[in-house]
C-alpha cells in the first residue's frame, strides 16, 4: 500500500496535474485563438472588449442567483465552490506538497478556517447532490458526470479532514490516504474532460456568446454548395 | 427576479406543416449538413464551449415560460440545447467518437431528429435563460443553429418558408405579397386619413433620394397597423427630418433569424440595396423586435463596405422628444397603459428605457408588468412560431400563458406592444384567454396624443 501511496503522491501526482494544467491551458487558449479566428472571417469586426468584461464580471458574481428561482441550489453551489478553490491551494498539507513537487510554497490558511472550509464542502457537495435529485428537470437531464462529480469531490474532502484530524479517524490511516491521493489524482486527471473544465473555461463564456452571432458573410451558401444544392429553389 | 411555476397545464405538442422532403437517411443527411455548416461557420468554436461547460444544473428551468408551463424537462433549455450538443460531442469531437467507441454508444436515429424537430420549435428563441445560466450558455443561438440544420434538410415550417420564398424569389418581393401599386394606394389613403385627422399635408413619401432615413417596417405594418405607420409618418412630420420608404424594397421582416443563415444574409441583402439606391444615410426600422435586431445585429456582418446605420423608431421618437421637437398632449390618454418588451428589443438591454420615457411623456397611469425590461417575458410566438397558425394552441395556451397572467396582474385597459410578431401574438394571447385589454401600438397611440 505504501508504494501504491508514493504513486500516488509521486510520479501520478505530478501526471496529474501537468494534464489538468495543460489540458485547462489549452481551453483557455483555444478559446482565445477562437476568437481570434472568429474576427478575421466576420462580417462585423467591431468588438468592443469593455462590455464583454463588464458581462463576465456581472456573471460570475455568484450573489446575483441568491435572490433567484433557485437561491439555496445558488447559495450552496457558491458555498461548495468556496472551499473548493481554496482548501486544494491554501490548506498547509497540500502546500507542502506542493512545495515538495513544484519547489515552491505560501502562506497557509489557519487551520481552523481549513477545518470549516473542508466541512462546508462536504455538507454542500452532498447536498448539491440532493439537490440535483430532488429537482426534477435536473434530475432527468444529469449525466453520470453530474452524479458523480460532487461525491467524489465530498469523499476527497471528507478523507482529507480525518486525515488531518487522525482522533477523529475510525478507518485504518493507509487506507484512507490512499483514496485521498487515488480520489485526488482522478479528479485532476479528469478535469479537462469534465465540466470542471469550466474552472478555466467560464471566464470565456460571454466572450464567446459575443463571439458566436459574428457570422462569416456566404457561409450559408457555401453550406448550400458543399451539399450540392446549387440552384434549388428556396 | 421573481417567477414561481405556474399551475402545470396539460401538455399540447408542436406539430407544424412542412412542405414535402425527398425520401432520404435523414441521420445521415443531418451529420452531412451539420458538419457542412460547421465547415463554414464559426458554430464549431461555440459549440466546442457549451459542450465541456454545460453543468445541467437547471438554473435556466426556472427562467423559461414554456417549462414554467408545461413541467416537462424536455422544455428544459439546457435538456433542450443538449439534443444538438450532444450529436455534435457523439459525431464531432474526438472525445466524444473515443468514448462512443469504448461504450458502443447509439448512433444518431430518426428519433432524435423528430426530437429536435418539435422542441426547437417548442423554443421561442426569447433568451430568457441565458440571463440566469450560471455557464453562460446562450440556448437561444443552439435553438437558431438546430432549426437551421434541420431547414438545410428541408424541415421548417411551411409558413416560414412560403413568406421567405415569397420575399426572395417572387413577384412582390416581401412577406406579405404586396406589390409596388398598392403600396402606393395604401400610403395614399393614409395620407388622406392624416389630412382629415389633423387638416395637414403629412406626407408618406416614396423613392426619395438623399434622405436620411429609409424606413423598413414590418411590412405586414401596411395591412394591419395603418395607425402605427400614420403615427410615425405624424412624428416625422413634427420633427422635419427627411425620410423616405422604398419601393424597390420595402419589408424589414427577416424570418432568416429564426431558421435559416442563408436566407438571413440574402433578405439583409435586399436592405442594404434599396438604401443605397436611394443613397439613404440611415436604415430605419419600424416596430418590430426581430426586424430591427436583424437590421441592427446583421447589417454591419453583411451590408459590405460602409453599412448603413441603423436605428429603431422607438430611439428616434426617443430622441426627438428629449430634443422637444414633438408635444404629446398628457391628457388624451386616461387609461391605466403597460408596456410589453418584445425579447429582441430588450434582452440585450438596447431598446428598454426609451420607449417608457416615449410613455412617461404623456400617459398618467402608466404600470410596468412584473418581471419586466431585460427580464420580461415572451408574447410566446417569438422565434417566428407567431407566423405558424397551426401552433395556435400551442403558442397561446402554453407559450403565452405566463404573460397572459402579467397582463391580467396589471389592470390596464391597453397593452403596447412595439412590434409586429409580439401584437398578433399578443391579440390571439387576449382573445384565447378572455381578457380584457386592448392591444395597440405605440406609434398608435402617439398619434392619438401628437400636437402641431
Amino acid at each position: 500500500m505504501d508504494t501504491l501511496i508514493e504513486l500516488g503522491r509521486g510520479p501520478l501526482f505530478r501526471f496529474a496535474v501537468a494534464l489538468a494544467v495543460l489540458g485547462l491551458l489549452r481551453h483557455a487558449v483555444l478559446s482565445l485563438w477562437g476568437m481570434r479566428q472568429v474576427l478575421r472571417r466576420a462580417g462585423d469586426k467591431r468588438f468592443a472588449l469593455g462590455p464583454v468584461i463588464q458581462r463576465t464580471l456581472v456573471h460570475l458574481n455568484p450573489v446575483r442567483y441568491f435572490t433567484g428561482n433557485r437561491g439555496v441550489y445558488s447559495i450552496l453551489s457558491t458555498l461548495f465552490h468556496v472551499g473548493l478553490i481554496l482548501v486544494p491551494i491554501l490548506f498547509a498539507g497540500h502546500i507542502r506538497l506542493w512545495q515538495r513537487g513544484l519547489g515552491i510554497g505560501w502562506p497557509a490558511l489557519p487551520m481552523s478556517v481549513a477545518d470549516a472550509l473542508t466541512i462546508l464542502t462536504v455538507v454542500t457537495g452532498v447536498l448539491l447532490v440532493v439537490g440535483r435529485a430532488w429537482f426534477v428537470a435536473s434530475r432527468e437531464m444529469s449525466r453520470p458526470q453530474d452524479w458523480l462529480l460532487p461525491p467524489l469531490i465530498a469523499f476527497e474532502f471528507l478523507s482529507g479532514y480525518l486525515l488531518a484530524h487522525p482522533g477523529s479517524n475510525p478507518f485504518d490511516l493507509q487506507l484512507v490516504t490512499l483514496l485521498h491521493v487515488g480520489v485526488g489524482d482522478l479528479l485532476l486527471l479528469v478535469t479537462p474532460f469534465t465540466k470542471i473544465a469550466h474552472c478555466a473555461m467560464l471566464p470565456f463564456s460571454q466572450l464567446v456568446s459575443e463571439m458566436a452571432w459574428k457570422f462569416v458573410p456566404g457561409a450559408g451558401h457555401d453550406v448550400v454548395k458543399t451539399l450540392g444544392k446549387e440552384g434549388q429553389p428556396i | 427576479m421573481s417567477s414561481s411555476m405556474l399551475p402545470i397545464v396539460e401538455n399540447i405538442p408542436v406539430k407544424y406543416f412542412i412542405e414535402p422532403v425527398p425520401p432520404m437517411d435523414r441521420p445521415r443527411r443531418f451529420l452531412e449538413v451539420f458538419a457542412a455548416v460547421l465547415k463554414h461557420s464559426h458554430y464549431r468554436y461555440v459549440l466546442d464551449h457549451f459542450a465541456r461547460v454545460a453543468a445541467k444544473c437547471g438554473m435556466c428551468a426556472v427562467e423559461c415560460p414554456v417549462y414554467q408551463t408545461t413541467g416537462i424537462t424536455t422544455d428544459v433549455p439546457c435538456a433542450r440545447s443538449g439534443l444538438l450538443l450532444d450529436v455534435y460531442r457523439r459525431h464531432f469531437t474526438a472525445e466524444g467518437r473515443l468514448m462512443a467507441r469504448l461504450t458502443a454508444a447509439r448512433p444518431l436515429e430518426n428519433a432524435d431528429i423528430d426530437a429536435m424537430t418539435e422542441a426547437f420549435y417548442r423554443c421561442t428563441a426569447c433568451r430568457r435563460c441565458n440571463l440566469q445560466c450560471p455557464m453562460g450558455l446562450d440556448h437561444g443561438l443552439i435553438t437558431h443553429l438546430g432549426r437551421y440544420i434541420l431547414s438545410e434538410m428541408g424541415i421548417a415550417p411551411k409558413a416560414l418558408v412560403v413568406s421567405v420564398r415569397e420575399q426572395l424569389v417572387g413577384k412582390s418581393g416581401n412577406t406579405s405579397g404586396i406589390p409596388a401599386p398598392a403600396l402606393l394606394d395604401t400610403l395614399s389613403f393614409l395620407e388622406e386619413d392624416l389630412k382629415d385627422k389633423f387638416g395637414l399635408d403629412i406626407k408618406l413619401p416614396t423613392d426619395v433620394e438623399g434622405a436620411e432615413y429609409v424606413f423598413f417596417p414590418a411590412v405586414s405594418d401596411y395591412l394591419l397597423e395603418p395607425d402605427v405607420l400614420m403615427g410615425q409618418a405624424a412624428v416625422f412630420h413634427a420633427t422635419g427630418d427627411s425620410w423616405t420608404i422604398g419601393t424597390g424594397y420595402f419589408d424589414g421582416i427577416n424570418y432568416g433569424l429564426f431558421y435559416n443563415d442563408r436566407f438571413l444574409e440574402d433578405i439583409v441583402h435586399k436592405e442594404v440595396a434599396e438604401c443605397r439606391r436611394l443613397k439613404g444615410k440611415k436604415m430605419l426600422i419600424g416596430e418590430c423586435g426581430h426586424a430591427s435586431r436583424t437590421a441592427k445585429g446583421f447589417v454591419p456582418t453583411y451590408g459590405g463596405e460602409n453599412p448603413p446605420p441603423v436605428i429603431n423608431i422607438l430611439e428616434y421618437t426617443d430622441r426627438a422628444i428629449q430634443e422637444g421637437k414633438l408635444k404629446l398632449n398628457p391628457d388624451v390618454i386616461e387609461d391605466r397603459v403597460t408596456y410589453h418588451d418584445p425579447c429582441n428589443y430588450a434582452r440585450s438591454g438596447w431598446i428598454v428605457e426609451q420607449p417608457r420615457r416615449i410613455i412617461r411623456s404623456f400617459i398618467k397611469d402608466f404600470v410596468e408588468m412584473e418581471p419586466h425590461g431585460k427580464e420580461n417575458y415572451c408574447c410566446g410566438g417569438g422565434g417566428g412560431t407567431v407566423s405558424i397558425d397551426e401552433m395556435r394552441g400551442f403558442r397561446t395556451g402554453i407559450g403565452g400563458k405566463r404573460k397572459a397572467e402579467q397582463l391580467r396582474a396589471t389592470g390596464a385597459k391597453y397593452v403596447i406592444a412595439p412590434c409586429a410578431n409580439c401584437k398578433k401574438q399578443l391579440k390571439e394571447v387576449i382573445e384565447d384567454h378572455k381578457l380584457e385589454i386592448e392591444l395597440i401600438g405605440l406609434h398608435d397611440l402617439i398619434l392619438r396624443a401628437i400636437e402641431f
